[in-house]
Protein backbone atom coordinates (compact mmCIF):
# COMPACT_ATOMS: atom_id res chain seq x y z
CA UNK A 1 0.00 0.00 0.00
CA UNK A 2 0.68 3.38 -0.52
CA UNK A 3 1.81 5.87 2.07
CA UNK A 4 -0.36 9.14 2.14
CA UNK A 5 3.76 11.16 2.10
CA UNK A 6 4.25 8.79 -0.87
CA UNK A 7 1.00 9.61 -2.92
CA UNK A 8 2.31 13.41 -1.66
CA UNK A 9 5.20 12.92 -3.51
CA UNK A 10 3.63 11.56 -6.72
CA UNK A 11 1.37 14.51 -7.23
CA UNK A 12 3.69 16.93 -6.31
CA UNK A 13 6.57 15.89 -8.05
CA UNK A 14 4.22 15.57 -11.65
CA UNK A 15 2.38 19.04 -10.69
CA UNK A 16 6.59 20.43 -10.12
CA UNK A 17 7.66 18.71 -13.16
CA UNK A 18 5.18 19.99 -15.50
CA UNK A 19 5.46 23.37 -14.19
CA UNK A 20 9.52 23.10 -14.61
CA UNK A 21 9.20 21.28 -18.00
CA UNK A 22 6.64 23.82 -19.28
CA UNK A 23 8.61 26.54 -18.55
CA UNK A 24 11.51 25.43 -19.52
CA UNK A 25 9.93 24.66 -23.16
CA UNK A 26 8.67 28.05 -23.29
CA UNK A 27 11.47 29.79 -22.81
CA UNK A 28 13.32 27.67 -24.96
CA UNK A 29 11.35 28.20 -27.64
CA UNK A 30 11.38 32.02 -27.14
CA UNK A 31 15.25 32.02 -26.26
CA UNK A 32 15.66 29.89 -29.91
CA UNK A 33 13.63 32.09 -32.10
CA UNK A 34 15.44 35.27 -30.60
CA UNK A 35 18.77 33.55 -31.54
CA UNK A 36 17.32 33.15 -35.09
CA UNK A 37 16.18 36.49 -35.49
CA UNK A 38 19.45 37.51 -34.51
CA UNK A 39 21.25 34.94 -36.81
CA UNK A 40 19.13 36.14 -39.42
CA UNK A 41 20.05 40.02 -38.81
CA UNK A 42 24.11 38.51 -38.76
CA UNK A 43 22.86 37.26 -42.27
CA UNK A 44 21.22 40.68 -43.74
CA UNK A 45 23.82 42.66 -41.92
CA UNK A 46 27.03 41.12 -43.96
CA UNK A 47 24.67 41.12 -46.78
CA UNK A 48 24.41 44.79 -46.57
CA UNK A 49 27.85 44.96 -46.08
CA UNK A 50 28.66 43.56 -48.88
CA UNK A 51 26.74 45.29 -51.32
CA UNK A 52 28.08 48.61 -49.73
CA UNK A 53 30.95 47.50 -50.57
CA UNK A 54 29.95 46.48 -54.19
CA UNK A 55 28.64 49.93 -54.18
CA UNK A 56 31.96 51.59 -53.05
CA UNK A 57 34.57 49.79 -55.29
CA UNK A 58 32.20 48.34 -58.63
CA UNK A 59 33.52 44.96 -57.54
CA UNK A 60 31.21 42.47 -58.34
CA UNK A 61 30.64 39.71 -56.16
CA UNK A 62 28.09 36.69 -54.68
CA UNK A 63 26.19 36.35 -51.62
CA UNK A 64 25.09 32.99 -50.19
CA UNK A 65 21.39 33.24 -48.67
CA UNK A 66 20.90 29.03 -47.97
CA UNK A 67 21.34 29.51 -43.78
CA UNK A 68 18.69 32.22 -43.93
CA UNK A 69 15.68 30.03 -43.63
CA UNK A 70 13.69 32.64 -44.75
CA UNK A 71 12.31 34.51 -47.69
CA UNK A 72 13.74 38.04 -47.92
CA UNK A 73 11.75 40.78 -48.87
CA UNK A 74 12.86 43.40 -50.80
CA UNK A 75 10.39 46.26 -49.76
CA UNK A 76 11.05 48.86 -52.47
CA UNK A 77 7.62 50.62 -51.29
CA UNK A 78 9.10 52.10 -48.45
CA UNK A 79 11.65 55.58 -49.03
CA UNK A 80 14.80 54.43 -48.59
CA UNK A 81 13.68 50.62 -48.59
CA UNK A 82 14.05 48.12 -45.99
CA UNK A 83 14.73 44.76 -45.99
CA UNK A 84 12.13 42.75 -43.97
CA UNK A 85 12.91 39.10 -43.08
CA UNK A 86 11.15 37.47 -39.92
CA UNK A 87 10.23 40.04 -37.35
CA UNK A 88 13.12 42.57 -38.49
CA UNK A 89 13.42 44.98 -41.15
CA UNK A 90 17.09 46.65 -41.93
CA UNK A 91 17.33 50.03 -44.34
CA UNK A 92 19.26 49.75 -47.55
CA UNK A 93 21.95 52.64 -47.31
CA UNK A 94 22.61 52.67 -51.43
CA UNK A 95 20.39 52.54 -54.50
CA UNK A 96 19.93 48.89 -55.04
CA UNK A 97 17.93 46.31 -57.56
CA UNK A 98 17.00 42.98 -55.53
CA UNK A 99 15.60 39.94 -56.00
CA UNK A 100 15.99 37.43 -53.13
CA UNK A 101 17.76 33.55 -53.82
CA UNK A 102 19.27 31.05 -52.06
CA UNK A 103 22.30 32.52 -53.77
CA UNK A 104 22.70 36.10 -55.40
CA UNK A 105 24.89 38.38 -57.16
CA UNK A 106 25.96 41.61 -56.25
CA UNK A 107 27.53 44.11 -58.75
CA UNK A 108 27.91 47.92 -59.85
CA UNK A 109 26.49 50.34 -62.71
CA UNK A 110 26.03 53.47 -63.33
CA UNK A 111 24.07 55.75 -65.63
CA UNK A 112 26.25 58.95 -66.77
CA UNK A 113 25.18 62.63 -67.22
CA UNK A 114 28.17 63.96 -67.37
CA UNK A 115 27.95 66.31 -64.14
CA UNK A 116 26.76 63.41 -62.37
CA UNK A 117 26.54 59.23 -61.91
CA UNK A 118 23.47 57.40 -60.89
CA UNK A 119 25.31 54.33 -58.90
CA UNK A 120 23.20 51.95 -58.09
CA UNK A 121 23.61 47.77 -57.48
CA UNK A 122 22.07 45.36 -58.86
CA UNK A 123 21.57 41.75 -56.89
CA UNK A 124 19.38 38.83 -57.94
CA UNK A 125 19.47 35.25 -58.10
CA UNK A 126 21.20 33.45 -60.87
CA UNK A 127 19.81 34.32 -63.82
CA UNK A 128 19.79 34.57 -68.13
CA UNK A 129 18.36 37.53 -69.95
CA UNK A 130 17.11 36.06 -73.04
CA UNK A 131 17.16 38.49 -76.23
CA UNK A 132 14.35 38.60 -78.81
CA UNK A 133 15.18 41.00 -81.32
CA UNK A 134 12.32 40.86 -84.06
CA UNK A 135 13.85 43.93 -86.13
CA UNK A 136 17.24 44.55 -87.34
CA UNK A 137 17.33 48.48 -87.07
CA UNK A 138 20.21 50.19 -84.49
CA UNK A 139 17.46 51.22 -82.12
CA UNK A 140 16.33 48.02 -81.57
CA UNK A 141 20.05 46.97 -80.88
CA UNK A 142 20.63 50.07 -79.51
CA UNK A 143 18.37 49.33 -76.68
CA UNK A 144 19.90 45.35 -75.91
CA UNK A 145 23.01 47.41 -75.92
CA UNK A 146 21.51 49.84 -72.86
CA UNK A 147 19.94 46.82 -71.22
CA UNK A 148 23.59 44.46 -71.25
CA UNK A 149 25.75 47.77 -70.41
CA UNK A 150 23.65 48.56 -66.79
CA UNK A 151 23.55 44.56 -65.99
CA UNK A 152 26.67 43.79 -63.89
CA UNK A 153 29.43 41.46 -65.20
CA UNK A 154 29.41 38.24 -63.11
CA UNK A 155 32.58 36.64 -65.26
CA UNK A 156 34.78 36.72 -61.83
CA UNK A 157 31.55 35.31 -59.27
CA UNK A 158 29.85 32.04 -58.79
CA UNK A 159 26.59 33.23 -58.88
CA UNK A 160 25.78 34.25 -62.85
CA UNK A 161 24.08 36.77 -65.13
CA UNK A 162 24.01 35.36 -68.31
CA UNK A 163 22.60 36.31 -72.11
CA UNK A 164 21.14 34.21 -74.65
CA UNK A 165 19.10 35.25 -78.37
CA UNK A 166 16.00 33.43 -78.60
CA UNK A 167 14.50 33.32 -82.52
CA UNK A 168 18.00 34.70 -83.44
CA UNK A 169 19.85 32.76 -85.87
CA UNK A 170 22.94 34.75 -86.12
CA UNK A 171 23.32 34.10 -82.11
CA UNK A 172 23.82 31.56 -79.97
CA UNK A 173 20.98 29.68 -78.56
CA UNK A 174 19.39 29.36 -74.85
CA UNK A 175 21.17 26.49 -74.60
CA UNK A 176 24.24 28.25 -73.97
CA UNK A 177 24.28 31.25 -72.41
CA UNK A 178 27.19 33.91 -72.90
CA UNK A 179 28.74 35.81 -70.02
CA UNK A 180 28.22 39.69 -70.39
CA UNK A 181 31.85 40.53 -72.21
CA UNK A 182 30.84 37.52 -74.55
CA UNK A 183 27.31 38.75 -75.35
CA UNK A 184 28.19 42.70 -75.74
CA UNK A 185 30.76 41.25 -78.82
CA UNK A 186 27.49 38.81 -79.96
CA UNK A 187 25.99 42.55 -80.18
CA UNK A 188 28.50 44.64 -82.06
CA UNK A 189 28.46 42.13 -84.97
CA UNK A 190 26.56 43.29 -88.26
CA UNK A 191 22.85 42.14 -87.91
CA UNK A 192 21.28 43.93 -91.33
CA UNK A 193 21.17 41.22 -93.16
CA UNK A 194 19.93 38.62 -89.87
CA UNK A 195 16.50 37.13 -89.99
CA UNK A 196 14.26 36.91 -87.04
CA UNK A 197 11.60 35.25 -85.84
CA UNK A 198 9.37 35.12 -82.69
CA UNK A 199 10.51 33.05 -79.93
CA UNK A 200 8.23 29.98 -79.44
CA UNK A 201 11.22 28.39 -76.96
CA UNK A 202 9.35 26.75 -73.43
CA UNK A 203 11.73 28.62 -70.51
CA UNK A 204 13.10 27.51 -67.47
CA UNK A 205 11.88 29.72 -64.40
CA UNK A 206 15.03 31.47 -63.94
CA UNK A 207 15.24 32.71 -67.93
CA UNK A 208 13.29 35.93 -68.58
CA UNK A 209 12.38 36.44 -72.37
CA UNK A 210 12.96 40.54 -73.23
CA UNK A 211 11.82 40.66 -76.95
CA UNK A 212 12.73 43.68 -78.39
CA UNK A 213 10.02 44.70 -81.06
CA UNK A 214 8.13 48.08 -83.00
CA UNK A 215 5.38 45.57 -83.08
CA UNK A 216 5.28 45.51 -78.47
CA UNK A 217 1.87 46.07 -77.31
CA UNK A 218 -0.04 45.30 -74.21
CA UNK A 219 0.01 41.91 -72.44
CA UNK A 220 2.88 40.38 -74.24
CA UNK A 221 2.71 36.36 -73.69
CA UNK A 222 5.65 36.14 -71.91
CA UNK A 223 8.54 38.21 -70.25
CA UNK A 224 9.04 41.98 -71.04
CA UNK A 225 8.46 43.67 -74.04
CA UNK A 226 10.31 46.72 -75.17
CA UNK A 227 8.86 48.57 -78.06
CA UNK A 228 11.89 51.65 -79.18
CA UNK A 229 9.33 54.14 -79.01
CA UNK A 230 9.72 54.50 -75.03
CA UNK A 231 7.54 51.89 -73.83
CA UNK A 232 7.42 48.36 -72.61
CA UNK A 233 5.31 45.48 -71.34
CA UNK A 234 5.28 43.07 -68.85
CA UNK A 235 3.36 39.39 -69.27
CA UNK A 236 0.47 39.32 -66.89
CA UNK A 237 0.02 43.46 -66.57
CA UNK A 238 -2.38 45.21 -68.16
CA UNK A 239 -0.03 48.65 -67.80
CA UNK A 240 2.01 50.39 -70.34
CA UNK A 241 5.21 51.39 -68.50
CA UNK A 242 7.55 54.58 -70.14
CA UNK A 243 11.14 54.16 -70.30
CA UNK A 244 14.29 56.48 -69.67
CA UNK A 245 16.47 55.05 -70.20
CA UNK A 246 17.99 51.03 -69.52
CA UNK A 247 17.27 50.89 -65.67
CA UNK A 248 13.47 51.02 -65.99
CA UNK A 249 13.64 48.23 -68.02
CA UNK A 250 16.34 46.14 -65.72
CA UNK A 251 14.06 47.19 -62.92
CA UNK A 252 11.18 44.63 -64.78
CA UNK A 253 13.57 42.28 -65.52
CA UNK A 254 14.96 42.12 -61.96
CA UNK A 255 11.55 42.07 -60.79
CA UNK A 256 10.35 39.53 -63.13
CA UNK A 257 6.79 38.46 -64.56
CA UNK A 258 5.67 36.91 -61.00
CA UNK A 259 3.41 38.38 -58.44
CA UNK A 260 1.80 37.56 -54.84
CA UNK A 261 0.44 38.37 -52.33
CA UNK A 262 2.63 41.54 -51.95
CA UNK A 263 1.54 42.31 -55.46
CA UNK A 264 4.08 42.75 -58.53
CA UNK A 265 7.68 43.06 -57.25
CA UNK A 266 8.25 44.43 -60.96
CA UNK A 267 6.04 46.82 -60.70
CA UNK A 268 7.53 47.89 -56.73
CA UNK A 269 10.99 48.06 -58.45
CA UNK A 270 9.96 50.47 -61.40
CA UNK A 271 8.23 52.72 -58.84
CA UNK A 272 11.31 52.80 -57.12
CA UNK A 273 13.66 53.50 -59.90
CA UNK A 274 11.68 56.49 -60.87
CA UNK A 275 11.34 57.50 -56.85
CA UNK A 276 15.16 57.22 -56.22
CA UNK A 277 16.05 58.57 -59.57
CA UNK A 278 13.94 61.42 -59.20
CA UNK A 279 14.91 62.46 -55.47
CA UNK A 280 18.43 61.72 -56.18
CA UNK A 281 18.73 63.69 -59.31
CA UNK A 282 16.72 66.57 -58.31
CA UNK A 283 18.76 66.83 -55.34
CA UNK A 284 22.29 66.27 -57.30
CA UNK A 285 20.75 69.01 -59.50
CA UNK A 286 19.88 71.41 -57.30
CA UNK A 287 23.84 71.25 -55.93
CA UNK A 288 25.24 71.14 -59.09
CA UNK A 289 23.33 74.21 -60.10
CA UNK A 290 23.88 76.29 -56.86
CA UNK A 291 27.67 75.53 -56.98
CA UNK A 292 28.12 76.33 -60.73
CA UNK A 293 26.31 79.69 -59.48
CA UNK A 294 28.61 79.99 -56.91
CA UNK A 295 31.80 79.46 -59.16
CA UNK A 296 30.60 81.75 -61.72
CA UNK A 297 30.04 84.81 -58.86
CA UNK A 298 33.04 83.99 -57.64
CA UNK A 299 35.20 83.93 -60.65
CA UNK A 300 33.61 87.13 -61.94
CA UNK A 301 34.05 89.34 -58.54
CA UNK A 302 37.75 87.96 -59.36
CA UNK A 303 37.62 89.50 -62.92
CA UNK A 304 35.83 93.07 -61.36
CA UNK A 305 38.25 92.73 -58.89
CA UNK A 306 41.54 92.52 -61.32
CA UNK A 307 42.81 89.55 -59.53
CA UNK A 308 42.47 87.82 -62.85
CA UNK A 309 42.63 89.43 -66.42
CA UNK A 310 39.61 89.70 -68.72
CA UNK A 311 39.23 87.21 -71.25
CA UNK A 312 41.53 84.42 -69.51
CA UNK A 313 40.62 80.64 -69.13
CA UNK A 314 38.45 81.21 -65.79
CA UNK A 315 36.96 84.27 -67.61
CA UNK A 316 35.23 81.77 -70.31
CA UNK A 317 34.57 79.51 -67.34
CA UNK A 318 32.42 81.62 -65.55
CA UNK A 319 29.88 82.00 -68.58
CA UNK A 320 30.20 78.21 -69.20
CA UNK A 321 29.04 77.54 -65.74
CA UNK A 322 26.66 80.15 -65.92
CA UNK A 323 24.99 77.82 -68.89
CA UNK A 324 25.51 75.02 -66.79
CA UNK A 325 23.54 76.40 -63.98
CA UNK A 326 20.59 77.42 -65.90
CA UNK A 327 20.04 73.85 -67.91
CA UNK A 328 20.43 72.22 -64.00
CA UNK A 329 17.66 74.41 -62.60
CA UNK A 330 15.56 73.43 -66.19
CA UNK A 331 16.68 69.87 -65.06
CA UNK A 332 15.30 70.63 -61.51
CA UNK A 333 12.27 71.93 -62.68
CA UNK A 334 11.25 69.22 -64.92
CA UNK A 335 11.79 66.85 -62.10
CA UNK A 336 9.82 68.58 -60.13
CA UNK A 337 6.49 68.03 -62.60
CA UNK A 338 4.34 65.30 -61.32
CA UNK A 339 3.76 63.38 -64.91
CA UNK A 340 7.58 63.72 -65.70
CA UNK A 341 8.00 60.21 -66.17
CA UNK A 342 5.24 60.19 -69.05
CA UNK A 343 6.03 63.23 -70.85
CA UNK A 344 9.84 63.08 -70.26
CA UNK A 345 10.79 64.64 -73.51
CA UNK A 346 11.76 68.60 -72.51
CA UNK A 347 13.95 66.13 -69.12
CA UNK A 348 15.82 64.56 -72.15
CA UNK A 349 16.39 67.57 -73.26
CA UNK A 350 17.38 69.85 -70.78
CA UNK A 351 19.80 66.74 -69.70
CA UNK A 352 21.01 66.88 -73.05
CA UNK A 353 21.94 70.24 -72.72
CA UNK A 354 23.09 70.32 -69.02
CA UNK A 355 25.70 67.52 -70.49
CA UNK A 356 26.40 69.94 -73.00
CA UNK A 357 26.72 72.22 -70.88
CA UNK A 358 29.12 70.12 -68.42
CA UNK A 359 31.35 68.94 -71.52
CA UNK A 360 32.08 72.37 -72.48
CA UNK A 361 33.45 73.48 -69.31
CA UNK A 362 35.23 70.14 -69.05
CA UNK A 363 36.96 70.88 -72.86
CA UNK A 364 37.98 74.43 -71.71
CA UNK A 365 39.59 73.02 -68.63
CA UNK A 366 37.33 74.27 -65.50
CA UNK A 367 36.11 70.98 -64.85
CA UNK A 368 37.89 67.85 -64.66
CA UNK A 369 35.70 65.25 -65.83
CA UNK A 370 35.45 62.04 -63.36
CA UNK A 371 36.71 58.77 -63.47
CA UNK B 1 -3.17 4.07 7.01
CA UNK B 2 -0.72 3.74 10.09
CA UNK B 3 -1.61 7.30 10.62
CA UNK B 4 -5.10 7.04 10.19
CA UNK B 5 -5.44 4.27 12.85
CA UNK B 6 -3.15 6.82 14.91
CA UNK B 7 -5.68 9.60 14.65
CA UNK B 8 -8.36 7.53 15.96
CA UNK B 9 -6.45 6.31 18.50
CA UNK B 10 -5.70 10.03 19.73
CA UNK B 11 -9.62 10.31 19.37
CA UNK B 12 -9.86 9.48 23.14
CA UNK B 13 -6.97 10.24 25.62
CA UNK B 14 -8.01 8.14 28.23
CA UNK B 15 -8.52 5.31 26.02
CA UNK B 16 -5.44 5.92 23.71
CA UNK B 17 -3.59 5.93 27.47
CA UNK B 18 -5.49 2.52 28.33
CA UNK B 19 -4.86 0.75 25.45
CA UNK B 20 -1.11 1.60 25.52
CA UNK B 21 -1.09 0.25 28.90
CA UNK B 22 -2.78 -2.69 28.30
CA UNK B 23 -0.08 -3.17 25.14
CA UNK B 24 2.31 -2.91 27.70
CA UNK B 25 1.07 -5.18 30.22
CA UNK B 26 0.00 -7.90 27.54
CA UNK B 27 3.07 -7.21 25.99
CA UNK B 28 1.18 -6.32 22.59
CA UNK B 29 2.87 -5.97 19.51
CA UNK B 30 0.90 -3.26 18.68
CA UNK B 31 3.10 -1.22 21.37
CA UNK B 32 6.26 -0.56 19.49
CA UNK B 33 3.89 -0.15 16.40
CA UNK B 34 2.14 2.92 17.88
CA UNK B 35 6.01 3.78 18.72
CA UNK B 36 6.93 3.47 15.01
CA UNK B 37 4.06 5.60 13.88
CA UNK B 38 5.35 8.33 16.01
CA UNK B 39 8.41 8.16 14.68
CA UNK B 40 7.03 7.68 11.39
CA UNK B 41 4.83 10.64 11.34
CA UNK B 42 8.10 12.95 12.23
CA UNK B 43 9.85 11.39 9.79
CA UNK B 44 6.96 11.97 7.00
CA UNK B 45 6.91 14.97 7.99
CA UNK B 46 10.70 15.88 7.82
CA UNK B 47 10.81 14.08 4.47
CA UNK B 48 7.95 15.99 3.67
CA UNK B 49 9.68 18.88 4.60
CA UNK B 50 12.69 17.69 2.60
CA UNK B 51 11.23 17.20 -0.41
CA UNK B 52 9.33 20.30 -0.45
CA UNK B 53 12.94 22.45 0.16
CA UNK B 54 14.42 20.23 -2.66
CA UNK B 55 11.78 21.79 -4.96
CA UNK B 56 12.29 24.87 -3.74
CA UNK B 57 15.61 24.64 -4.32
CA UNK B 58 15.38 23.35 -8.13
CA UNK B 59 13.00 26.04 -8.65
CA UNK B 60 14.90 28.62 -7.55
CA UNK B 61 17.92 26.68 -9.77
CA UNK B 62 15.97 26.98 -12.85
CA UNK B 63 14.44 30.77 -12.13
CA UNK B 64 18.08 31.71 -11.65
CA UNK B 65 19.31 30.16 -14.59
CA UNK B 66 16.51 31.81 -16.67
CA UNK B 67 17.12 35.34 -15.44
CA UNK B 68 21.19 34.35 -16.21
CA UNK B 69 20.22 33.12 -19.71
CA UNK B 70 17.59 36.61 -19.91
CA UNK B 71 20.45 39.05 -18.43
CA UNK B 72 22.75 37.15 -20.99
CA UNK B 73 20.35 37.82 -23.85
CA UNK B 74 19.46 41.54 -23.28
CA UNK B 75 23.10 42.13 -22.39
CA UNK B 76 24.04 40.40 -26.04
CA UNK B 77 21.24 42.82 -27.61
CA UNK B 78 22.79 46.21 -25.89
CA UNK B 79 26.32 44.73 -27.48
CA UNK B 80 24.92 43.79 -30.80
CA UNK B 81 22.43 47.22 -30.89
CA UNK B 82 25.78 49.34 -30.12
CA UNK B 83 27.47 47.33 -32.61
CA UNK B 84 25.15 48.17 -35.14
CA UNK B 85 24.78 51.62 -34.31
CA UNK B 86 28.38 51.54 -34.99
CA UNK B 87 28.59 49.84 -38.25
CA UNK B 88 25.65 52.22 -39.13
CA UNK B 89 28.19 55.01 -38.20
CA UNK B 90 31.09 53.37 -40.36
CA UNK B 91 28.53 52.39 -43.60
CA UNK B 92 27.39 55.98 -43.45
CA UNK B 93 30.75 57.66 -43.74
CA UNK B 94 32.22 55.37 -46.33
CA UNK B 95 29.37 56.13 -48.40
CA UNK B 96 29.15 59.86 -47.60
CA UNK B 97 33.54 60.14 -48.31
CA UNK B 98 32.10 58.98 -51.98
CA UNK B 99 29.15 60.07 -51.95
CA UNK B 100 28.14 62.28 -55.84
CA UNK B 101 26.25 64.75 -53.43
CA UNK B 102 29.31 65.76 -51.70
CA UNK B 103 32.38 64.11 -53.25
CA UNK B 104 34.31 65.02 -56.69
CA UNK B 105 35.72 61.50 -56.90
CA UNK B 106 36.25 58.69 -54.23
CA UNK B 107 37.15 59.90 -50.87
CA UNK B 108 37.61 63.66 -52.51
CA UNK B 109 34.87 66.06 -51.20
CA UNK B 110 34.52 69.00 -53.70
CA UNK B 111 34.20 72.16 -51.22
CA UNK B 112 31.87 73.74 -54.11
CA UNK B 113 29.18 71.36 -53.42
CA UNK B 114 29.43 71.35 -49.71
CA UNK B 115 29.18 74.89 -50.17
CA UNK B 116 25.72 74.53 -52.15
CA UNK B 117 24.85 72.37 -49.78
CA UNK B 118 25.28 74.63 -46.56
CA UNK B 119 23.22 77.20 -48.12
CA UNK B 120 20.75 75.00 -48.88
CA UNK B 121 20.47 74.22 -45.32
CA UNK B 122 17.39 72.21 -43.77
CA UNK B 123 16.19 71.70 -47.52
CA UNK B 124 19.39 69.75 -48.21
CA UNK B 125 19.09 67.97 -44.68
CA UNK B 126 15.88 66.78 -45.27
CA UNK B 127 16.30 65.61 -49.42
CA UNK B 128 19.72 64.28 -48.44
CA UNK B 129 17.95 62.39 -45.52
CA UNK B 130 15.66 60.76 -47.36
CA UNK B 131 18.47 59.45 -49.38
CA UNK B 132 20.73 58.05 -46.55
CA UNK B 133 17.92 57.92 -43.74
CA UNK B 134 17.31 60.49 -41.06
CA UNK B 135 18.87 61.15 -37.40
CA UNK B 136 23.13 61.75 -38.47
CA UNK B 137 25.27 64.85 -39.42
CA UNK B 138 28.69 65.22 -41.20
CA UNK B 139 30.86 68.17 -39.92
CA UNK B 140 33.76 68.65 -42.40
CA UNK B 141 36.79 70.86 -41.66
CA UNK B 142 39.76 71.56 -43.68
CA UNK B 143 42.68 70.72 -41.53
CA UNK B 144 44.34 74.26 -42.53
CA UNK B 145 45.34 75.56 -38.99
CA UNK B 146 43.31 78.34 -38.87
CA UNK B 147 40.23 78.96 -37.12
CA UNK B 148 36.94 77.27 -37.90
CA UNK B 149 35.26 79.48 -40.45
CA UNK B 150 31.91 78.59 -41.49
CA UNK B 151 31.85 78.19 -45.93
CA UNK B 152 28.67 79.93 -47.26
CA UNK B 153 28.21 81.75 -50.96
CA UNK B 154 29.64 84.84 -48.45
CA UNK B 155 32.46 83.25 -47.23
CA UNK B 156 33.96 81.67 -49.85
CA UNK B 157 36.44 80.09 -50.58
CA UNK B 158 38.21 81.97 -47.71
CA UNK B 159 36.66 79.45 -45.20
CA UNK B 160 37.42 75.76 -43.61
CA UNK B 161 34.49 74.41 -41.87
CA UNK B 162 30.99 72.82 -43.35
CA UNK B 163 28.33 71.27 -40.86
CA UNK B 164 25.65 69.40 -42.72
CA UNK B 165 22.11 68.04 -40.57
CA UNK B 166 23.67 69.16 -36.94
CA UNK B 167 21.26 69.02 -33.85
CA UNK B 168 21.72 71.29 -30.92
CA UNK B 169 24.59 69.88 -28.40
CA UNK B 170 22.88 67.47 -26.11
CA UNK B 171 21.81 64.79 -28.28
CA UNK B 172 23.71 61.93 -27.81
CA UNK B 173 25.14 60.03 -30.87
CA UNK B 174 27.91 57.73 -31.92
CA UNK B 175 30.83 59.07 -34.71
CA UNK B 176 33.29 58.40 -36.87
CA UNK B 177 36.19 61.26 -37.38
CA UNK B 178 38.29 59.79 -40.97
CA UNK B 179 40.56 61.90 -43.07
CA UNK B 180 39.27 62.81 -46.24
CA UNK B 181 40.89 64.77 -49.31
CA UNK B 182 38.79 68.07 -49.89
CA UNK B 183 39.03 69.91 -53.57
CA UNK B 184 39.53 73.37 -53.47
CA UNK B 185 38.06 74.67 -56.73
CA UNK B 186 39.47 78.33 -56.03
CA UNK B 187 43.12 76.87 -54.78
CA UNK B 188 45.33 78.55 -56.42
CA UNK B 189 44.41 82.18 -58.18
CA UNK B 190 47.45 83.48 -60.76
CA UNK B 191 46.25 86.49 -63.08
CA UNK B 192 46.47 84.23 -65.72
CA UNK B 193 44.03 80.99 -64.26
CA UNK B 194 42.62 80.10 -61.76
CA UNK B 195 43.63 76.51 -60.19
CA UNK B 196 42.01 73.61 -58.44
CA UNK B 197 43.76 72.32 -54.97
CA UNK B 198 43.82 69.29 -53.31
CA UNK B 199 43.65 70.00 -49.04
CA UNK B 200 43.93 67.66 -46.47
CA UNK B 201 40.43 67.85 -44.10
CA UNK B 202 38.63 65.34 -41.52
CA UNK B 203 35.25 64.27 -41.68
CA UNK B 204 33.05 63.62 -38.91
CA UNK B 205 30.18 61.85 -39.30
CA UNK B 206 27.67 61.31 -36.50
CA UNK B 207 25.04 58.76 -36.34
CA UNK B 208 22.13 60.19 -33.28
CA UNK B 209 21.00 57.37 -31.21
Amino acid sequence: MLSLFQVFKMVFGVIASVVILYFLVTYAGVYGTGQQDVQRSLIMKNFRQLADDVWLTGNPSDFDFSKMNEEVYFDARQSPPVFRFGNSNMQVTNPMFFRYGDSVFAGRSQLDFGWWKFSFVVAAPEMVVVFSPLQNTEQVWGIMRDITALLPDTTAVNTKLRYAFCGYPGGRDISSPMEKFEFQRALGLNYETATFYSCSAQLPSNYILVTVSVGCSQSPSAGICVNPDGLFYIAGSDREYAYMDGLDIIAAIIGGTGSDMRGRASDDLYAYKQAAFRESMKFAADIMANRAQLLAGKLAALITGRRIEYGSEPAMCAGNYILLSNALQQVSAELAQPDYYNNNQALLVALSQSKAAYDALAANGCEVPKS
Amino acid sequence: MMQLKWSARQGSGRKGSVEMMESHILNDVRAPTSMRDIISRKKGSVEMMEYMFLTLFVIVIVIAFVIFLTWWNVSQMDVEKSKVELDKTLVLTKSLISSPFLARDDSMLDDGKLTALQDMGQDACSSIGSIYGADWFAVIRLLDGRNDTICNSTSYPDCNYWSLCKKPAGNIYKSYVVPVNIYRNLGVILTTGVLGRNYVGSIEVGVYT
